[in-house]
C-alpha cells in the first residue's frame, strides 16, 4: 500500500511514461508487423478508432493503428507533457470547437489529412495540462 | 483589484481573471469545507449513457470516433456532479468521476453486448452470405463492414466476454476521465490554477 501511494506521490511522472508508453505502442505495430504486438495494438486501438489505412499515417510501408487525426491528438499531448505547457482554458476551448468545425467541414466540403492533422494537434497541445493538473490534484487529495 | 498572475485589471467582486483564469477570489471548491461530494450516483448516470450508448448495434459504432460516447459519459457524470457544489469542482473531482462512470459503463456495455449479441446472431446469424453481398452492393469497406459481420456473427463465449470486460474496464476508465477532466475545463467552473496546495520543489 506505501509502495502504492509512493508511486502514485509523482503522478505527473507516472502519466508521463504511460503517455509516451502509448505513443511508442502506436508507432510499434507497423515495426513489429505480424506478430504479437501488432495484433494486440490494433485489438486495443480498434475499440477507439476507425483504423482506415486509407486515413492513416505509414510507417515502413504499413499504417498505423490509428488516424491521422487519433495520431496527432495522442503525440500532441506526450509533447506538451514533455514541454510542460501551460492550462489555457480560451487555447482548450478554441481548439475543440476548431475539431469539431474541421470534422463537420471533412464530411461535407473539403477532406485534407494537414487539416486533420492540425486540428488533433490543437486538441492535445491544450488539453494535456489540464489532464496533468487533475493528476496532481487526486496527487495532493491522497 | 489587480490579477496577481497577468496584472489585468478585474472588477472587485471577480473570482477568476478574465484574461488567464487564475483564481483571484476565495477558491470556490473551498467554501463549503463541510460539503462532501457524492460521486457514486453522477458515475452511475454517466456509465449507464456510456455504457447503453457504446453497446447498441450501429449506435455504437461512433465510438470510434475518439471513444465520443465514453467521453460523453463521463462529461455528463462531471456535470451532474458540478450541480452538487455549484460552485465548481475541481480538476481531480472530475477526473475522478470520469473514471468511475468508465468503469460502471464497462459493467452496463458487458451486460447489454450479450443480449445484443444472441439477437444479432438470430438475425443475421443464418443469413451471413446474404449479408456479406449486401455489404458489398452497397460498397460497405474496412472496419465498418468488418463490425458489421463481427456482429452478425454473433460470436459468444466466455472469452470474448472476458476480453471485452476487460479491455472496455481499461479504456472506458481512461477516456471518460479524460472526458470528465475537460468537462470541466470546458465549463470553466474550475478556472484557477490555484487550487493546488504549494508544492514544494523536488530534488
Amino acid at each position: 500500500m506505501g509502495k502504492l501511494r509512493s508511486v502514485l506521490k509523482r503522478s505527473s511522472d507516472v502519466l508521463l511514461a504511460a503517455s509516451t508508453l502509448w505513443c511508442f505502442a502506436i508507432i510499434a505495430a507497423p515495426v513489429f508487423e505480424w506478430t504479437w504486438v501488432d495484433e494486440m495494438t490494433h485489438e486495443i486501438f480498434r475499440r477507439i478508432c476507425h483504423q482506415d489505412p486509407s486515413r492513416s499515417w505509414h510507417l515502413a510501408g504499413e499504417p498505423l493503428p490509428v488516424c491521422i487525426r487519433c495520431a496527432s491528438i495522442y503525440f500532441a499531448f506526450t509533447a506538451s507533457l514533455w514541454l510542460g505547457l501551460k492550462m489555457n482554458v480560451r487555447w482548450l476551448r478554441v481548439s475543440v470547437v476548431l475539431l469539431v468545425c474541421e470534422f463537420i467541414f471533412a464530411r461535407l466540403v473539403f477532406d485534407d489529412a494537414l487539416l486533420r492533422s492540425l486540428s488533433g494537434i490543437l486538441v492535445g497541445l491544450s488539453a494535456a495540462p489540464f489532464v496533468r493538473r487533475a493528476f496532481e490534484e487526486m496527487q495532493d487529495a491522497m | 483589484m489587480q490579477c496577481k498572475e497577468c496584472g489585468a485589471n478585474l472588477p472587485e467582486q471577480a473570482r477568476y481573471c478574465l484574461q488567464c483564469g487564475t483564481t483571484v477570489g476565495p477558491d470556490p471548491t473551498t467554501e463549503q469545507p463541510g460539503q462532501k461530494l457524492d460521486f457514486v450516483q453522477p458515475a452511475l448516470s454517466g456509465g449507464m449513457l456510456l455504457g447503453f450508448l457504446s453497446s447498441m448495434p450501429i449506435i455504437g459504432v461512433f465510438n470510434c470516433i475518439c471513444c465520443m460516447w465514453v467521453l460523453l459519459g463521463g462529461g455528463v457524470a462531471t456535470m451532474l456532479l458540478t450541480r452538487q457544489r455549484p460552485a465548481g469542482v475541481t480538476f481531480g473531482d472530475g477526473a475522478f468521476v470520469g473514471a468511475l462512470s468508465g468503469l460502471f459503463g464497462a459493467i452496463v456495455s458487458t451486460i447489454v453486448f450479450i443480449p445484443a449479441q444472441i439477437i444479432s446472431k438470430r438475425l443475421f446469424g443464418s443469413q451471413a452470405e446474404q449479408l456479406e453481398k449486401m455489404l458489398s452492393d452497397f460498397g460497405v469497406e474496412g472496419a465498418t463492414r468488418e463490425l458489421i459481420l463481427r456482429m452478425g456473427s454473433g460470436e459468444l463465449s466466455v472469452e470474448t466476454i472476458l476480453i471485452k470486460f476487460v479491455s472496455d474496464l481499461l479504456m472506458y476508465a481512461l477516456f471518460a476521465m479524460i472526458g470528465g477532466i475537460l468537462t470541466v475545463a470546458i465549463l470553466n467552473k474550475q478556472k484557477g490554477t490555484k487550487g493546488l496546495t504549494p508544492r514544494p520543489p523536488q530534488v
